[in-house]
């Protein structure tokens, strides 16, 4: 990870002890950061490392497939704690937001959830699962796919991981699924879309 | 006043076809798609060899009287400066010009484009390279996922310019770097051949990705491809 951050001209990175490592971007406040292993980060993770290192201001979950519940965000997000991978950890640390910032793979789609007009209430499962309840009553659980271009596995392994969705959500603004990833969700009951598509679905769902 | 029939849809894309999406004219070959309309849009014009009427450009090259004006032979397609240019000047650009760019397109467009071949690899490379450096720009800036500007926003212009700079940047240079290839596989290694097989099929991928909206399809860009005639 050290050598990783190193490639980036403008951060400047030392290891301080365990997984903790110190970061300096030019203009910008230090920032201290727990860097993870684990591919799941829970409550238990985060309080663990809290305990051992009290003034990270950033929690990095550096694998690609590392997963993060909702109710570590949330302790998180209160306490003030960023969290996310490690590209998050270097736009934050470049924009001297580390301690407010959050995994950038999902920060967008999180706030259009919780602003678009029709959706009432929203319950953050994981990083990736939303179950959002619209004001017409309906519930529905969301699962959200980054891919470039989602195959029928990656839908098929969103299942198997987090349990049934009635919509996975494709969030790569520049790909599509492929045919079989939308046969294979129709296949186990949902639909495989991109945010145009699931915008006019929450208008009459 | 009779109204001027319309150009058959078959004779349009004809046209375009054998022009290739370049402007007819041998010192001016501009591409018909510019990049300015990300292109889905073109500005090419049909121009008349010679003319409808009697007062037209060239009106005094008309064969016989039973001339059809709009058949594919006496039409070329230009950009609009070269259409007003022929027309403004039919003395500089009489009938037999236009039909010699005409039938001489492809092969001016060829030269144009660096597709010959030549006597070494080092040639070859230097004809290929500057399309390789342009392309891989917009993929680091670009890419679908890594990018330095690419971000997981729903709302963001990054993902409109990527699409409008793969059909209307990397496509064209990826089909003039397989030509220029192909018309310098006697230069290339076992290896490389392979490569450039492998270089193709990601072309065709990238083609039925961003043209006909088919997804999944496409393989990656065989990194050896940076090597070709080094």
């Amino acid at each position: 990870m050290l050598a990783l951050l190193d490639k980036e001209p403008n951060i400047s990175a030392q290891h301080v002890e365990g997984e903790l490592i110190r970061l300096e971007a030019e203009n910008q406040p230090g920032v201290l950061a727990v860097i993870s292993a684990a591919h799941k980060i829970d409550i238990a993770t985060a309080v663990s490392y809290r305990g051992k290192y009290p003034k990270m201001d950033f929690l990095c979950g550096y694998r690609k497939s590392c997963i993060w519940p909702g109710d570590t965000i949330e302790i998180l997000q209160e306490a003030r704690i960023g969290w996310g991978s490690a590209a998050t950890l270097t736009s934050a640390v470049l924009e001297g937001k580390a301690n407010i910032a959050s995994h950038k793979t999902y920060f967008f789609w999180d706030r259009l959830l919780r602003q678009y007009w029709s959706v009432q209430k929203v319950i953050r499962e994981y990083d990736r699962i939303y179950q959002i309840t619209l004001k017409t009553g309906t519930v529905l659980r969301i699962g959200m796919i980054a891919d470039y271009e989602p195959t029928a596995d990656a839908v098929r392994s969103l299942w198997d991981e987090f349990g049934s969705v009635d919509i996975v959500l494709n969030i790569n603004p520049n790909g599509n699924p492929s045919a079989e990833a939308v046969n294979a969700g129709a296949e186990l009951g949902c639909k495989v879309i991109k945010w145009e598509e699931l915008k006019n679905y929450l208008k009459t769902a | 006043m009779t109204q001027r029939k319309a150009i058959p849809a078959e004779t349009k894309l004809r046209l375009f076809s054998e022009a290739s999406g370049h402007c007819q004219n041998p010192d001016c070959l501009e591409p018909l798609f510019p990049v300015e309309l990300g292109g889905a849009k073109h500005i090419a014009e049909m121009a008349h060899v010679v003319p409808h009427g009697e007062a037209g450009p060239r009106r005094e090259d008309r064969p016989n009287d039973s001339f059809d004006p709009d058949v594919f032979e006496n039409l070329i397609l230009l950009c609009p400066t070269c259409h007003t240019k022929i027309d403004k000047d039919p003395a500089s650009f009489p009938r037999n010009i236009l039909l010699d760019w005409k039938e001489n397109h492809l092969a001016n467009l060829a030269t144009k484009q660096g597709i010959r071949a030549y006597v070494n690899r080092c040639i070859a490379r230097e004809a290929i390279a500057g399309f390789m450096a342009e392309n891989k720009a917009i993929w680091n800036r670009f890419a679908p996922e890594h990018g330095t500007d690419f971000n997981y926003d729903p709302e963001s212009e990054v993902a409109k310019g990527w699409s409008k700079r793969m059909r209307s940047v990397i496509l064209p240079n990826n089909y003039r770097i397989q030509a220029i290839i192909r018309a310098n596989l006697g230069l290339a290694t076992e290896d490389e051949r392979r490569i450039f097989a492998e270089f193709q099929e990601h072309v065709r991928g990238l083609a039925e990705r961003h043209v006909c909206n088919v997804s999944g399809r496409a393989i990656r860009f065989p990194k050896a491809m940076e090597d070709m005639f080094l």
